[in-house]
């Protein structure tokens, strides 16, 4: 029933068993142990399960393991190795942006592809609109993009 | 004067809250849980403070069914209660060491004897005055959002134990399994090597899987496979009905009234309901690992359901994703003791899928206010009335007659579901919280009605007192528009309580110059919660062109002695934001008797482009009591938008939530 696929997570060349339709989420919640990626509602709907592949945001509750062919980068992967936090995470920490948390992985991977996309001119309503694919239900949300747009501008 | 002891009662020591390790780490014991609201910071703040040492030598253990029974986190009360406690224990650490004042407690002295001491005859002779810190506040940094950032294992949803596999129950909301179906269901079971077993009692089906995956298939596959009946054919239960109170209620110039509903609300927290079980070899005892809101509670609640002692069982809690009220963590701690009862040894993880979360957990009650005042000569108010009406704001374990736990009405040897009730005025009430206005107002008649619950309702974030701010903001504002004065004067002329004007009075001067064109509009709102708690005031600024848009909210707040002063800005920023989202998108959809909400495209909430620059401010009382932050601002950010769209439009909409269509329907 499963087949052996190879994937990119976090630079690192894994080999996965996935099910013909299971979708990314569960091989990293599971196999991999990556569960800093989190389950919202399987629909693409929350944001909550959000990743990068191939530096683009992607919800990974909606896309198969068997279609997914560029590398993935996790929020585990965003720190360096000595353990120096990325500037959007860093962001995130010096404005103390999140309160339950569960959904700020999945917006801090949105963030990263987006201030590396565009860093100068980021305007606060771009932001927002950005992060209109992700829910927040503890109302942190004028802390979050506070810390977006702290995070483009030091980053240029 | 009597002193507020918070949670202590007369037999505490001070070793049940507090202890000092070797190595010199103190280790605080709290009945409260962390909700995402950061009690946990503001403990260790209080403790930290008090002993005047660095808040990194404090560790705040997760409650477990071994720590003080502080009964549930609920009602802006952890403050009050566990940290009035801690700051009673620390002090009386602080004397039986004979630390001087200004000086930190030495922790090398600390002996087993001192944390024998009883904390209340330790403290007896400080009274209330003296209660000011001693030391300079210490505030630590949240410990827990790096890990959050980084994506390390936090929720009951990471936790992963040696052996666990995984559960899903297959559930529709108002709805059961016609087991005639049931062939279907070994079919899934003979067709997936990973599922481990089905197992059924009564109308309760569930899956054990050893992946997450196969279980959450499996699941899929038995519900698509069963043919459904719905409860409401099969018991004969009805819609909750919506008719007014049927006051016949005079309309003249000196005679002000305005009445408002709310819907039914859900808790739509992102993450479902997770919990995890486990029964010892023997099958006698079990431990459960849940985000309850109350530990000590919910293991009452399986022991009375499972006739068994509360010693054969030990909950601890693990943080879920945010939690505004009575939510479905105790039922998914049911659903994972029941499923982990038929593998003895074998940990179970449930989670619910996220169709269950929002249509299947108890919802917050819909409600309906009536609010009228008589004014004299002078626009002066002269009385006042209240009618309120609603289903019960609880069914919290424990509240109610009868096992409140889902899985309990669909098990064979089970109990139908208990209604829900309203909580006690002493403890805030539920339909009457802040009903009673924060106005010299002469109350002449005030009546609540608690009708029967036909869905499963329960406390959702300050429970009533966000549509009675909001109902008696709104009545405010239009007589005082009604008379010509100002909104801001008419409340001053009826205000006595002086902390209520001061917080009133930053936010008008925060707010500034109101910036608006046409169709928009300023408005306020003002409260105490529950008549006891922290006072807040909000200005909101509004546009409404298709639909309403806050472009701004001010938020000014008192909460007696400040410990975490960034938490309790958070707690007050988040509050008004949820509280916007239900005044503006939020609706139950209902359906036979029951939620049918199955995703987020049913259940709109306030996203990123809905959400205004809020600005929060917080005055700080020292030596005040604690009292809460996380529902202060709920009545009065609704009131605040609600009399901001009427300033706006012209037109009182007392229909929530203000939806486009229900202000096209306003003003046609």
């Amino acid at each position: 029933m499963t087949v052996t696929r190879r994937l990119t997570i976090n630079e690192e060349i894994v080999n996965v068993e996935s099910r013909d339709d299971e979708p990314l989420l569960w091989v990293l919640r599971g196999q991999l142990g990556l569960v800093g990626t989190r389950f919202g509602c399987g629909e693409g709907e929350c944001g909550a399960c959000t990743v990068l592949i191939g530096g683009r945001p992607v919800t990974s509750c909606s896309i198969r393991v068997a279609d997914v062919t560029e590398a993935v980068t996790t929020v585990e992967g965003l720190a360096s190795p000595d353990g120096t936090l990325h500037p959007v995470q860093q962001a995130f920490v010096d404005l103390q942006a999140g309160q339950c948390g569960y959904c700020i992985s999945g917006i801090v991977m949105r963030a990263v592809a987006l201030v590396d996309r565009r860093d100068a001119d980021l305007t606060e309503a771009e932001v927002r609109l950005e992060l209109d694919a992700h829910l927040c239900r503890c109302g942190d949300h004028t802390r979050i993009v506070a810390a977006v747009l702290q995070a483009a501008s030091i980053k240029q | 004067m009597t002193m507020s002891v918070g949670s202590l009662t007369r037999d505490h020591r001070i070793g049940d809250w507090i202890d000092v390790t070797a190595d010199g780490h103190v280790v605080v014991r709290s009945g409260k849980v962390e909700l995402g609201q950061g009690i946990t910071s503001a403990l260790i703040g209080v403790v930290a403070t008090e002993l005047g040492i660095d808040p990194k030598l404090v560790v705040c253990l997760a409650p477990s069914t071994e720590s003080p029974d502080e009964g549930f986190t609920a009602g802006s009360l952890s403050m009050s209660m566990s940290g009035t406690a801690l700051r009673l224990a620390s002090r009386a650490l602080r004397r039986v060491t004979a630390t001087g004042d200004g000086l930190p407690v030495d922790l090398a002295s600390v002996t087993a004897v001192h944390l024998k001491a009883g904390v209340l005859e330790v403290i007896a002779e400080i009274d209330e005055d003296a209660l000011a810190p001693l030391m300079s506040r210490r505030e630590g940094p949240r410990t827990d959002l790096v890990a959050k950032l980084t994506g390390q294992p936090f929720y009951v949803h990471d936790l992963r134990l040696p052996g666990q596999i995984f559960g899903r129950v297959i559930r529709r909301a108002g709805q059961c399994p016609d087991f005639a179906s049931s062939a279907a269901i070994d079919h899934v079971r003979l067709q997936d090597p990973d599922v481990v077993k089905i197992v059924c009692d009564g109308t309760f089906l569930g899956v054990l899987a050893r992946t997450e995956f196969a279980a959450i298939r499996a699941a899929e596959k038995i519900d698509t496979a069963l043919e459904w009946v719905s409860l409401e054919d099969r018991l004969g239960v009805t819609s909750s009905s919506q008719e007014s109170v049927g006051r016949a209620l005079r309309a003249d110039d000196r005679f002000h009234y305005v009445r408002f509903t709310r819907p039914y609300l859900l808790h739509a927290s992102i993450g479902p309901a997770c919990a995890i079980a486990r029964w010892d070899d023997s099958g006698s005892r079990v431990e459960v690992w849940t985000h309850s809101q109350g530990v000590h509670p919910l293991r009452r609640e399986l022991a009375r359901a499972l006739g068994l002692d509360v010693s054969a069982l030990h909950v601890a809690h693990v943080p879920g994703a945010g939690c505004y009220g009575h939510n479905g963590a105790d039922d998914v701690a049911y659903d994972a003791v029941l499923l982990a009862r038929t593998m003895p040894g074998v940990p179970i993880q449930v989670m619910w899928s996220r169709a269950q979360d929002l249509s299947c957990g108890p919802v917050g009650p819909a409600m309906e206010v009536e609010v009228a005042a008589q004014t004299g000569d002078t626009g002066h108010i002269v009385g006042w009335d209240w009618y309120g009406s609603g289903e019960g704001h609880v069914a919290r374990p424990g509240t109610v007659a009868g096992v409140s736990l889902l899985a309990h009405s669909e098990i064979q040897n089970g109990s139908p579901m208990p209604a829900s009730a309203d909580p006690s005025a002493a403890i805030g009430g539920g339909i009457i919280r802040n009903s009673r206005p924060n106005y010299d107002v002469p109350l002449r008649h005030a009546e609540s009605k608690l009708r029967p619950s036909h869905i499963r309702t329960s406390a959702i974030r300050s429970l009533g007192a966000y549509l009675n701010v909001i109902a008696i903001e709104a009545l405010m504002e239009d007589i005082a528009r009604s008379h010509g004065i100002d909104p801001v004067e008419f409340r001053l002329a009826h205000l006595s309580d002086e902390r209520a004007i001061q917080v009133l009075l930053r936010a008008v001067e925060l707010s500034g110059e109101p910036s608006g064109g046409e169709l928009s509009g300023r408005g306020i709102g003002l409260a105490r919660y529950k008549g006891t708690g922290a006072w807040c005031a909000v200005v909101a600024d509004v546009e409404c062109i298709d639909r309403v848009q806050v472009n701004q909210l001010f938020v000014v707040a008192d909460v007696g002695e400040v410990v975490s002063r960034d938490g309790v800005l958070h707690q007050l920023e988040g509050g008004a934001i949820q509280s916007l989202s239900w005044t503006l998108q939020e609706s139950a959809p209902i359906a036979l008797g029951a939620v049918s909400a199955n995703g987020w495209a049913d259940y709109p909430m306030a996203r990123f482009t809905d959400v205004p620059s809020v600005k929060t401010e917080v005055i700080d009382r020292p030596g005040e009591p604690f009292l809460g932050a996380g529902e202060a601002a709920a009545g009065p950010t609704g009131a605040a938008i609600a009399n901001a769209v009427t300033s706006a439009l012209g037109v009182r909409l007392t229909e929530l939530p203000l939806t486009p269509a229900a202000i096209t329907r306003a003003l046609r």
